[in-house]
């Protein structure tokens, strides 16, 4: 150690500092408390020795001085007394020395005691640099919060805060929601919403909620099914996060044109809805499990699916709204939340619903992040020609890994919806078919065109091989199809497993009077055939599938593809 | 918060006092895993009675004991679960997930 060494007589300097010397310690050694006090700013002792009897300044006094330099950090004074008295000694701690020592010194008792002090400073030593690691660190989380925050803004686009008929509220409990709210509208005008809810908070939690809005914008503008969307998320959440990350949601689609609203909702409160005085008119059921616990295969995509007979608002928190700790040390509760969303009419019930939140809380801070929805739901006044046009119908049914799809299309159906994508995003809930995604588009494609075509328009292929044929022909199969009034389009996909690999399993069956298919299939068998364009279609899929065979009148073809 | 941890006719009985939240991580891991290391140990019953307050971590965690449990062939149950740790456990749907009572 460094020490300083001060005492207005030679003699007892000497003393000391050959003490001091055989102990190894450098010594630094003045004769005035005025000297004392040039000397620690520059030369930084570790430890002071003050003696206390001095002309001019004492050793009490040069303590108390040192003390007001306020050096920041904790300058060990010893003094040099030869004063017993307790009174004395008492003194000299409370102008701010550690200790004493009885003059004439000892040896023995100075080197314990300075040992005693050098522990100290080591343990002081550890924790200044402990504590300086801390800020550091701090500083970079609090770095990083401010990216992710910057972040998450940026991918909650503009759109969601200029949607007419939404009004939300994030709050995150710090820096950094892992709360979530995002919304966009199918190229239909359907309006999906999302509220998401990652385990914990701050930066982990939002990160685990992040991989969930891309999919649901992607998915939203092509206008993916809902219980579609909650199952493509399901799988990137459990592929990508850990096994104890989860993310609690609930996914709501309004479509104001049909007055029907759709909720899949999964670890969050029950959404509800309130008609326009503020009084429950149904609450939804939240019957699944978070986003990223299920394997894929033990999915639940069911959605709850309710019909308006008047304006209501659609109302979804968070937990951390119910469950808000306010000063009280209560949590703010259902009852608390109903009341204060009755209070306000339709357009105030958000602000309603803050005010009574701050209010609880009464400047506590959250415990955890908060998110709350709002969707105002109108029925729109059905638009008198326009007909109610029906969902095309479909059933699936999932056991133990394959899956069965079968859709049908009749022919209100047919005249508007292009079966081939449709038919090819139900396809790709299949494990496996993603690779092969162009492939199997062209086999739907191909065999429903066929399908409709010619089993239920009656077209024939060979108008299209004369000059201007192509023409005639798109124009005949459009009025074809507006005429048309009856039949059907069945079409049926499964996962089956042959000879040990999984295959695709596709039927198609139309309600038309067949064709020769056998006549086709031996003209066209090889897909350079030109004179044949109907056969090269079906020349192309049989090369493309394991087996493709016609049945019954060539109304109904099954086709298989190998999916290994 | 404090684990209590006994052991009878096969089931390890994990006694949970306090809040369960992330702060409760280590503890939680160290105990489940000695329970599901013990051969005699064919299952694991975790006891909420004592639990005052719940979390999402707790979730994960439970679902993280679900997961190693299943590795190692062992059952887990959830037991004396009421008031706000059902409340919990219930908007999660985790009766899906465990056996609770």
């Amino acid at each position: 150690m460094k020490i300083l060494l001060v005492d207005d007589s030679e003699h007892s300097i000497l003393i000391v500092s050959a003490f001091l010397d055989m102990m190894g310690h450098q010594v630094l050694a003045v004769t005035s408390g005025a000297e004392a006090l040039r000397m620690i700013p520059t030369e930084r002792p570790d430890i002071v020795l003050l003696d206390v009897v001095m002309p001019e300044m004492d050793g009490f006094e040069t303590a108390a001085r040192i003390r007001a330099l306020n050096l920041g950090r904790w300058l060990p004074l010893v003094f040099l007394t030869g004063n017993t008295e307790n009174a004395a000694i008492a003194r000299g701690i409370e102008v701010g020395g550690d200790d004493y020592l009885i003059k004439p010194v000892a040896f023995v008792m100075l080197k314990a005691k300075l040992d005693a002090f050098a522990r100290m400073l080591q343990m002081q030593r550890q924790l200044e640099q402990k504590s300086a690691e801390l800020e550091q660190y701090y500083h970079a989380a609090e770095e990083e919060q401010r990216v992710g925050a910057h972040l998450m803004s940026q991918m909650v686009r503009a759109d969601m805060r200029r949607e007419p008929l939404l009004a939300y509220w994030i709050q995150p409990a710090h820096n950094l929601s892992g709360d979530l709210v995002v919304a966009a509208r199918t190229p239909g005008g359907v309006l999906h919403v999302l509220l998401a809810d990652g385990t914990g908070h701050g930066l982990a939690a939002s990160l685990n909620v992040l991989p969930i809005v891309d999919p649901f914008y992607s998915m939203t503008a092509r206008g993916v099914s809902l219980g579609v969307i909650a199952s493509e998320v399901n799988g990137k959440i459990k592929r990508w996060l850990p096994v104890e990350r989860c993310v609690a949601a609930t996914l709501i689609a309004f479509d104001p044109a049909a007055g029907r609203i759709e909720v899949w909702s999964g670890g969050i409160p029950p959404p509800f809805l309130l008609d326009a005085g503020g009084r429950m008119l149904h609450e939804f059921a939240n019957p699944h499990l978070p986003l990223g616990v299920l394997a894929q295969a033990e999915f639940d995509a069911r959605t709850e699916l309710l019909y308006l007979e008047q304006a209501a608002q659609l109302i979804v928190c968070s937990d951390g709204v119910i469950e808000a700790e306010g000063a009280d040390g209560t949590q703010f509760g259902r009852e608390r939340l109903f009341a204060a969303l009755r209070q306000a009419p339709a357009a105030g019930r958000l602000e309603q619903l803050k005010g009574a939140l701050a209010g609880h809380f009464a400047g506590r801070s959250a415990n955890d992040d908060m998110a709350v929805a709002i969707i105002d739901c109108a029925p729109q006044p059905a638009a008198p020609q326009r007909e109610e046009l029906p969902m095309v119908r479909v059933t699936g049914t999932c056991a133990g890994g394959g899956w069965r799809v079968r859709a049908r299309m009749t022919a209100r159906e047919l005249k508007y919806l292009d079966a081939a994508p449709f038919l090819l995003e139900l396809a790709r809930r299949f494990h496996g078919i993603e690779a092969h995604a162009a492939q199997i588009h062209l086999i739907l494609s191909e065999l429903f065109n066929n399908a409709l075509d010619h089993g239920l328009l009656d077209l024939d292929s060979r108008i299209k091989q004369a000059p201007g044929g192509v023409e005639r022909f798109l124009a005949l199969r459009r009025n074809r199809l507006g005429d048309l009034r009856a039949g059907s389009v069945d079409i049926e996909l499964e996962i089956i497993a042959e000879g040990g690999r999984p295959m695709l399993a596709i039927r198609v069956r139309d309600s038309g009077r067949g064709f020769d298919y056998r006549s086709y299939q031996e003209a066209g068998a090889g897909i350079g055939a030109s004179t044949v364009p109907h056969g090269r279609g079906i020349a192309l899929v049989s090369n493309l599938c394991a087996r493709l065979e016609y049945q019954g009148s060539g109304n109904e073809v099954s086709a298989l593809y190998n999916l290994a | 918060m404090h684990i209590d941890t006994h052991i009878v006719n096969g089931r390890a009985v994990l006694g949970l006092e306090g809040r369960f939240d992330f702060s409760a991580n280590s503890e939680f891991r160290r105990c489940c895993d000695e329970a599901l290391q013990a051969i005699q140990v064919r299952e694991l019953e975790i006891d909420l009675g004592q639990v005052l307050y719940l979390d999402s971590s707790a979730l994960g965690m439970l679902l993280m004991l679900r997961e190693r449990a299943e590795g190692v062939r062992k059952h887990v149950m959830l037991s004396n679960c009421r008031g706000a740790v059902k409340q919990v456990l219930d908007i999660a749907n985790f009766a899906k997930l465990f056996r609770i009572s």
